[in-house]
This record gives structure tokens, C-alpha cells and sequence, in this order.
């Protein structure tokens, strides 16, 4: 222990024995300097670069301050028909949201008034601020509000609320997507639910049994079925170099692991190639392909494909994955190679996939937010089309683009068929257990003069009757006949 | 119209903070002749008053506003507590200019800029703890006076370190003996509903202890004996999980064993330390790992353990450059806004710029309490004030680092800003002992110069001084004179 020596004597002996203490004062000033202009950098730094990603955040508590200064401005979609907007109603003295397209717009454009949803939570930043600065000070010495920016949205609510209907009593979801842009042009999920009656009927609406609140396109988790097969040929292609002469003769069902696999009602197939067994969809081919090929080669080829991807798509999503652990034995691998095991995916996920087979491999980033307008129409910003990721090569998508047109020339999906444009397709029945088959159709179509689209359909419980094929020729049939 | 009013001052609050910043700067670079020091001192003291009637404009604003809408024009509890607020800045003044003369007039500004910011951010947030506030600034400037009173005896020089150590290990093992019921945390004592935090008072008489001990000539032995203590300190913080202070205490023996041995080796070696020791602690330590994965990624859960720093983050892009105005934020989403977090609110409601300049205020400080020190010839006083210069900064880092995500969050309080009892005495108690060195060091100048005028023909004096002018010389012109 010691005692404070006094060396304020005025002798500078004392201070002889220590080391160069100018030194160190430098050092500790310029260690607090730096600190201190590192918080000033990084400050510069949100401000700068992490404001514009972060403010705009559903999540951000300052709509709630916004939402008492500005009315919320308007929600058209790809055409211009409004499908939200608000008015004040004097009895409450509030704002009371409208939504002409009802439940069959509810997934996408969500609700506002127990919390927001969908796009009325992620587009409150748009939808509530004021065109100007000045028409907010304007407001503010006022006392009035100002009003909100319009957003204009990629779907088409005629086509969304044609889908809607023709699901009635089915559940599932339709996903329909321009390939060459990535604007998503109807993201049906049935059932659903009135967004007007939100606030009422909240308790009636989210205790229904059938989960109406449930966004089935995006988040619903499914077997993917037989239309995993174009996933499975896509890693034949890439792993079995003697892809093309691969055969496999269909007799009763493929047996890995003292497990049967059959083919979809119990049928046989005889000697098939890939082309054959893909368009007849046969399980036993694509089974014995998969354990041949060995999960590695699976999940390579699903990470390559950004099989579990966001996107950076708006919505929030379940996130689609093969469900294989470090090891995974021959059956399931067989299991999944047909779409069953542990696989399971989004509509939407499987229609990003199909997307980039019909655009050449590249997929384009899917957006729905298309336009911020101001309250008078003038147009604020506007989304640019963005390559997203290149999902396979040209080859690989001309290959499976071959493949899928079989299918709907001879194979599963030739009610689709016509010769006033060009149809690619999926189809799919997966097994759940407890529960009736699902049916899948995935594909696209090629037309001369209005562009290409890709549509998934997904119907649960709808497998015995293959419902997805006919409402994909209901939706065809609506897009492209001008008689109907 | 309050919007308008609000609008008006987020505009003037940063010209004011810029034009107070910028003239400390002015005295800390160029080092003016004493005349100029004092008028700048005044132009300071005009700002600080400026920026209290922009304040006391908006309040006013403010109760007009409610008056309007509520038909309650007079809210007394508030005019008490503004009525109470000046009154004690007036009272503070005025003692600083009489009685306390000898002390700095530089380091007090910027401690009034700090507490008006304070004051008005408080008054904003919680009227119940702003009204707090004001006694605890009362108590807080009772004590400076009581230590600048008690400084002036020399006897204080000369307390040995085990009387450090001794009131440090008391006070650091309260919490033990009477734990805090209220808040259920480990850091907090309470005796009879009088509740206060230890480490707040221990990392002064922890920088007295090693100031003493720094003394010595025998380097090694001291630096173990400080190394013990430091350990057996930190050990306790942890197991109180008060890892803020734990940082402030490391960083404080740190810098100051680096100064007394001036070795390299402790600079790198302590930077290993602490990687080292933050690594051990992150494997071994579970809150120590949820702070370091909340900092990494906050945003996978966003309503739980990353919520804090989210809100945070928010608030700060909210604000952007000039904030969002005075009570136009949200900061009530923000967790304890008033006292750790309060850097947010800043940033939220006056802006990013006026956050900068009251780091840089901050920074001048800290500058000028090393300049200080590194003119001051007694080893002791000397190493008390680097000691209580790193430990202001530091604090200062460790939180505004970590509200706006540059290095993990710890609850420390934010100097003079931050509500709160213990950090306000402790703060108030620290500027007191700085101004008692620096006032000694005054008179000590003082002295040398009068003998030498008298007893010219003294050698051992004559020597003194000549060595002392040419330490001036050496260093450049420092004036620390008062306008009175």
C-alpha cells in the first residue's frame, strides 16, 4: 500500500525516474478521439445508408404517430381500380378503411385497425406519408390532416377475385407471376376472410375452423408431390451424366428398404425414359433415380434452386426447406425424390422455381408494390424490374421446358392444351397423411402476343379429382378467350 | 400549431448547439489570451440561456396546446418544477462566480449545456422524473460544493490507497448484504426505501485507488497489486451482472496502468485482454452471450430479446438529421427512455446532428480535463485527473456505442443527460474534484509566481520557475483564467 508521494515541490527529480509521459497522454487522447469519431461514423452511417431500409419496416412505432397526422392513402391495383381506401366517418370520428375486392384481396392487401397487415403494414411508410413537406406544415397550421401518398400494386383484382370464386368450398392458393418482370399478378389464398369486418368479428374470424387468416400462397407449408419431379430431372441432369438413357421398368411399385413405392392410382407404366416417366409422372422412375443419386446431390441441387429463399419478396413466408438431417436413408431419399418424405414447400416457392425454367434460368425479383403515387396520380417512384439470381443455366431450362410440355401435349395435363398458345406444366397429387390427397399443377404459359405467365395452383384435399388442372383451364380460359 | 413550434425549434436546437460546440473548440484548439477566454466564456453562458428559452418557449407551447384542448391552461406541478429548474441554474451560477472563482468556467458550461438538454428531454419524457431531476441536481451541486470546499484541505492529498480500496469492496458488496426489492436486480441497494447504485460511487473511489497507487516507483508490484483488485471487481460486477460498469472498471485500469508504465506491451496485451476475456466470458457466461447474439442479429426476434436495441434503431433513423421535433416521436416504445436509452430520444426528437455536437461536447471535456493533467506536475492529482477523464469518456462510449448498435448493449447511464440519483451525484461529484485539482493547480502557479517576484534571489526557487516557464514554453500558452 502507499501514500501519495507529494513531488509538487518544484523539483522535477521526481519525474526524471518515470518514462516519457507525453507520450502516453497522446496515446489516450488519441484512442478517445478515434472512439469518439467512430460513434460519430456510425451515426452517419444509419443515417445515411439504414435509414431508408429501416424506417419504411412494418415493425416501426412512428405509423402510429403518422396515422393520427395523415389520412392513408389509397391502394389501386395494376390497372387502376381502387381496392383500399379510407373515409372518415363523423359518427366516430375516425377513419373507417374500405376494400371493394373484400376477402379476395384480403391476403395481399391486408387490414388495418388491430394492428396492419400484409401490404397495409408493409407499405405504412408509403401509405402514410404526405406528398410534400410542405402540405405537412401545411396540415400542421391548419389543423387538418394531411393526406397519404397512393400506392399502385402489381395484382389484378378482377383476375385475383375471378381465382377466388372458383375455389367455392376448396381450400389452396393460386400464385400467378410475369417471369420476365417478377410483378406478381394475383396471390389468391382460399378461404379467407372480410377485411372490413376485422375489428368486429376478430374472435369469429380467427377461430374458423378452416384458418381463413391463414396466407396459404406464402406461407402455407405442403408435400409438393409429383411436381418436385422437375427438381428431381433438374439433379439428373446435373448428376447422372447417362441421364437421358436412364430407364426403369414401371411394374406394380419400386421397392427401397422393404418400403413399396406405388405409383399414383396404382397403375403400371411399363418401360419408361425420363421424358415418358415424367410426363406420366411415374413414381417408381423417379424413386429409383433418387437413391441412385444420394441426398447430397438433392440438396445441392436445392440450394442451388434457393429452395427456402425469401426472395426479398414483401410478404412474410414459411420458409419451404427438404427437411434432410446429416443422414437420411435410401427411402426417404426415394421418399423425396417423388415429393413426399420431409419435403415441403410454399406455392410460392415453387412457383419462383418454375418462373426461372420459363425465363431461361434467370428468375427476376417478385414485387407487388409497382408505383407510389401521389393523391393527384403523379407518379413518386417507380419499381424497376431487378434480376434476382440465375436459378440454372439456359441449357438446364430448355431442358425442363421440353420436359413440361410433354406433359400437356400426351402426359397428365393434356386438358390444357390448345393451339392458341403454348402450355409448360406440373401436375401433382401428394399425400398428407390424416388427410385427402392435395392436388399441384405448376407451369406457364407461352403466348404470341400478351407475354408469358406462370401460374401454381395448389388445392388441398382437391387430389381425387385433380382439381388444379381445371381451374388452371378456368384461369387460362379467362386470360385468353375473349368470348368468356 | 404546436407542430409549428416544434417545427421552428428542431432547426434552432442544432445552430444553437453548433455555435456553443464550436466556440469550446475554439478556446480548447487556439488556446486565446486569457481576455478572450473570459468573453467567450459569456458568449457560452448567452447560448446555454438561449437554448433554456427556446426550451421554456416550447413548454409554453405545449400548455397552450393542452389549455386548448383540455380547458386545463395552468398545470402547477409543471410551472413548479421549470419554476424550481431555473432557479437552481440561477442559484448554481451565481456560486460558481463567487465562491468557487478559482475553478474552470469552460468545464461548467458545458456541464449547464448538458443538464438543459437534459431538462428539457426529461420534462418531454416523464414530468415525474423530471420533477426528480431537479432535486437530484440540487443534491448533485450540493456535493460539488461540499468536495470543492473539502479539496481545499491538503490533507485529502494524502489518504493512502487501502482507504480506497477499503470504501470500494464495501460499497461493491451491498447489494449482497441489502439487496434491491423493487427492481429484483443485483446492482442496486436498498436501505429503507433510500435506493442507490454502488458501482456508480465505487468507480470514483476505484480511480482514487489507483491514482494513489500509481504513485509508487516500484512499477511491477503496483501493477499487480491494481491487477488483483481489478480482478477481484470485475469478478463481482459479473456475478452482479452490472456489465457496464464491469467495461468501465476494465478500460479505467487499463489506461491508467498504461500510463504509469508507459509500456507498449500493456496497450496491445490489454486490447488481447479484453478480447480474451470477452471471448471466456461469451462461452462461459450466459447474459454476456444474449447481449453479444442480440447485438449481432436483433432483428430474428424483434418483439423479444431484440426489441431494446431495434426501438432504438428506429428512433434514430426516424429522426434522421434534424429529428422529428419535440414531442412528435415515439419514445415511449423505447425501454428505459429516460435514463440508458436516452440517447435515442435525442437522436429521435432533436435530430442526428444535435446528437453529434453533444458528443463532441462531451469530447472537448474530456480534451480538456487530460490537457489538464498533462500540465499538472503532481503525480497523484495528475493521475486523478487522466483517471476520471478516461472513466467520463468511456461511459459515454459505452453507451451511445451501444444505443446505436456499434458495440454491444450495456446499461450505463449517459453523463448529466440520463436520469437518475447515484449517476447524477457521481457525475457532479467527479467535475467537482477536476475543478479541485485545477484550482489547486492554479494556486499553486500562483504561488510560484508571487515567489518569485518576492525572493528573486532565492536559486532553488529561481530554478523552479525557470523550469516551470520553460515546461509553458514547451507547451504553448494554457490559460485557465476567469473573467472575475
Amino acid at each position: 500500500m502507499r501514500i501519495p508521494s507529494d513531488t509538487n515541490s518544484g523539483s522535477t527529480k521526481g519525474r526524471k525516474s518515470r518514462h516519457n509521459t507525453q507520450k502516453t497522454f497522446q496515446v489516450i487522447k488519441w484512442i478517445f478521439i478515434l472512439l469518439t469519431f467512430a460513434l460519430i461514423g456510425w451515426s452517419v452511417k444509419i443515417v445515411v445508408l439504414d435509414k431508408p431500409v429501416y424506417e419504411s419496416r412494418a415493425a416501426n412505432p412512428i405509423f402510429e404517430v403518422k396515422e393520427e397526422q395523415v389520412i392513408r392513402g389509397s391502394i389501386l391495383d395494376t390497372v387502376g381500380r381502387v381496392v383500399a381506401y379510407s373515409v372518415f366517418d363523423s359518427e366516430d370520428n375516425s377513419d373507417l378503411r374500405k376494400y371493394p375486392y373484400g376477402a379476395s384481396l384480403a391476403h395481399v392487401v391486408g387490414y388495418t385497425g388491430r394492428g396492419d397487415s400484409a401490404l397495409e403494414a408493409e407499405l405504412a411508410f408509403a401509405l402514410l406519408t404526405p406528398s410534400s413537406p410542405g402540405d405537412q406544415v401545411a396540415a400542421w397550421v391548419t389543423e387538418e390532416r394531411a393526406e397519404g401518398n397512393s400506392v399502385q400494386i402489381t395484382i389484378d383484382a378482377e383476375l385475383q377475385q375471378f381465382i377466388y370464386e372458383l375455389f367455392g368450398e376448396y381450400r389452396g392458393a393460386v400464385v400467378i407471376t410475369d417471369p420476365s418482370t417478377g410483378a406478381v399478378k394475383a396471390l389468391v389464398s382460399a378461404p379467407s376472410f372480410d377485411p372490413e369486418a376485422i375489428v368486429d368479428d376478430w374472435e369469429l374470424i380467427a377461430e374458423r375452423e378452416d384458418s381463413p387468416l391463414f396466407a396459404r400462397a406464402t406461407q402455407g407449408l405442403y408435400p409438393p408431390g409429383s411436381t418436385f419431379k422437375i427438381i428431381t430431372s433438374l439433379t439428373m441432369y446435373r448428376s447422372l451424366p447417362e441421364f437421358r438413357s436412364y430407364t426403369y421398368s414401371c411394374n406394380d411399385y419400386y421397392s427401397v428398404d422393404e418400403q413399396q413405392i406405388y405409383c399414383y392410382g396404382g397403375g403400371t407404366h411399363g418401360d419408361l425414359d425420363l421424358a415418358n416417366a415424367f410426363a406420366e409422372s411415374c413414381n417408381g422412375y423417379f424413386a429409383s433415380a433418387g437413391a441412385l443419386m444420394g441426398m447430397d446431390a438433392f440438396q445441392s441441387s436445392a440450394d442451388l434452386l434457393h429452395i427456402g429463399d425469401d426472395f426479398g419478396f414483401i410478404l412474410p413466408q414459411s420458409t419451404s426447406s427438404l427437411g434432410f438431417d446429416t443422414y437420411e436413408s435410401d427411402s426417404m431419399i426415394a421418399q423425396s425424390a417423388i415429393g413426399q418424405g420431409k419435403v415441403l414447400m410454399t406455392p410460392f416457392n415453387l412457383n419462383m422455381i418454375t418462373c426461372a425454367i420459363a425465363n431461361g434460368g434467370v428468375l427476376y425479383q417478385p414485387y407487388l408494390l409497382d408505383k407510389v403515387l401521389t393523391p393527384s396520380g403523379k407518379t413518386v417512384t417507380e419499381t424497376v424490374p431487378r434480376l434476382y439470381a440465375s436459378l440454372m443455366n439456359e441449357e438446364e431450362a430448355a431442358f425442363l421446358q421440353e420436359l413440361m410440355e410433354d406433359v400437356v401435349t400426351y402426359g397428365t395435363a393434356s386438358a390444357l392444351y390448345s393451339d392458341r398458345y403454348t402450355v409448360y406444366g406440373k401436375t401433382g397429387t401428394s399425400q398428407v397423411e390424416g388427410q385427402a390427397d392435395n392436388s399441384w399443377f405448376t407451369g406457364f404459359v407461352k403466348t404470341v402476343d400478351k407475354g408469358e405467365l406462370v401460374i401454381t395452383v395448389l388445392v388441398e384435399n382437391g387430389g381425387l379429382e385433380k382439381r388444379a388442372v381445371p381451374i388452371v383451364a378456368e384461369i387460362l380460359r379467362y386470360l385468353y378467350s375473349p368470348e368468356y | 400549431m404546436f407542430q409549428v413550434a416544434a417545427l421552428i425549434a428542431r432547426y434552432l436546437y442544432p445552430v444553437i448547439l453548433f455555435a456553443f460546440t464550436a466556440m469550446g473548440f475554439y478556446l480548447y484548439l487556439v488556446k486565446p489570451s486569457a481576455s478572450t477566454c473570459r468573453d467567450f466564456y459569456v458568449y457560452q453562458l448567452v447560448i446555454i440561456v438561449l437554448f433554456n428559452l427556446l426550451s421554456l418557449f416550447l413548454i409554453l407551447a405545449k400548455m397552450i396546446e393542452t389549455g386548448r384542448n383540455t380547458g386545463e391552461w395552468l398545470d402547477m406541478e409543471r410551472i413548479r418544477i421549470v419554476g424550481i429548474y431555473l432557479a437552481e441554474m440561477i442559484l448554481m451560477y451565481v456560486l460558481l462566480c463567487t465562491v468557487h472563482r478559482n475553478t474552470n468556467r469552460l468545464l461548467w458550461n458545458c456541464v449547464y449545456m448538458l443538464l438543459s438538454v437534459s431538462f428539457i428531454l426529461l420534462y418531454r419524457l416523464n414530468i415525474e422524473e423530471a420533477g426528480k431531476q431537479v432535486m437530484w441536481i440540487a443534491i448533485g451541486f450540493t456535493a460539488a460544493n461540499m468536495v470543492l470546499l473539502i479539496f481545499r484541505g491538503r490533507w485529502i492529498w494524502k489518504i493512502p490507497s487501502w482507504f480506497f480500496l477499503g470504501i470500494s469492496l464495501g460499497l461493491i458488496l451491498l447489494p449482497f448484504i441489502f439487496p434491491s426489492e423493487a427492481n429484483g436486480a443485483l446492482n442496486w441497494v436498498s436501505v429503507k426505501g433510500i435506493s442507490f447504485q454502488p458501482s456508480e460511487f465505487v468507480k470514483l473511489t476505484f480511480a482514487f485507488f489507483l491514482a494513489v497507487l500509481y504513485t509508487g516507483k516500484n512499477k511491477l508490484t503496483s501493477v499487480i497489486e491494481a491487477g488483483v483488485v481489478t480482478v477481484v471487481l470485475a469478478l463481482v460486477l459479473l456475478k452482479q451482472n452490472d456489465l457496464g460498469a464491469l467495461l468501465i472498471f476494465g478500460i479505467l485500469a487499463w489506461m491508467m496502468t498504461y500510463d504509469y508504465t508507459g509500456w507498449d506491451l500493456v496497450l496491445w496485451g490489454g486490447a488481447l485482454l479484453v478480447g480474451l476475456a470477452g471471448l471466456a466470458a461469451y462461452r462461459f457466461v450466459s447474459h454476456v452471450q444474449t447481449r453479444f447474439d442480440i447485438w449481432l442479429d436483433p432483428w430474428t426476434d424483434i418483439n423479444g430479446s431484440g426489441y431494446q436495441i431495434i426501438q432504438s434503431l428506429f428512433a434514430i433513423v426516424n429522426g434522421g438529421w434534424f429529428g422529428l421535433g419535440l414531442y412528435q416521436g415515439v419514445p415511449g416504445y423505447i425501454p428505459v427512455n429516460t435514463s440508458d436509452m436516452i440517447f435515442s430520444v435525442i437522436a429521435e426528437e432533436m435530430g442526428m446532428i444535435c446528437c453529434i455536437e453533444l458528443l463532441l461536447i462531451y469530447l472537448l471535456m474530456f480534451l480538456f480535463v487530460l490537457e489538464t493533467g498533462r500540465r499538472e506536475r503532481n503525480t497523484f492529482r495528475r493521475n486523478l485527473l487522466i483517471a476520471f477523464g478516461v472513466l467520463f469518456m468511456s461511459q459515454t462510449f459505452i453507451i451511445v456505442g451501444g444505443v446505436i448498435k456499434l458495440i454491444p448493449l450495456t446499461g450505463v447511464t449517459l453523463p448529466f443527460i440520463s436520469y437518475g440519483g447515484s449517476s447524477l451525484f457521481s457525475n457532479f461529484v467527479t467535475i467537482a474534484i477536476i475543478e479541485a485539482v485545477i484550482r489547486l493547480y492554479r494556486i499553486d502557479r500562483e504561488e510560484a509566481r508571487k515567489r518569485e517576484r518576492e525572493s528573486i534571489r532565492n536559486k532553488e526557487i529561481k530554478e523552479t520557475v525557470r523550469s516551470l516557464r520553460e515546461r509553458e514554453d514547451q507547451l504553448g500558452a494554457f490559460h485557465f483564467e476567469d473573467p472575475f
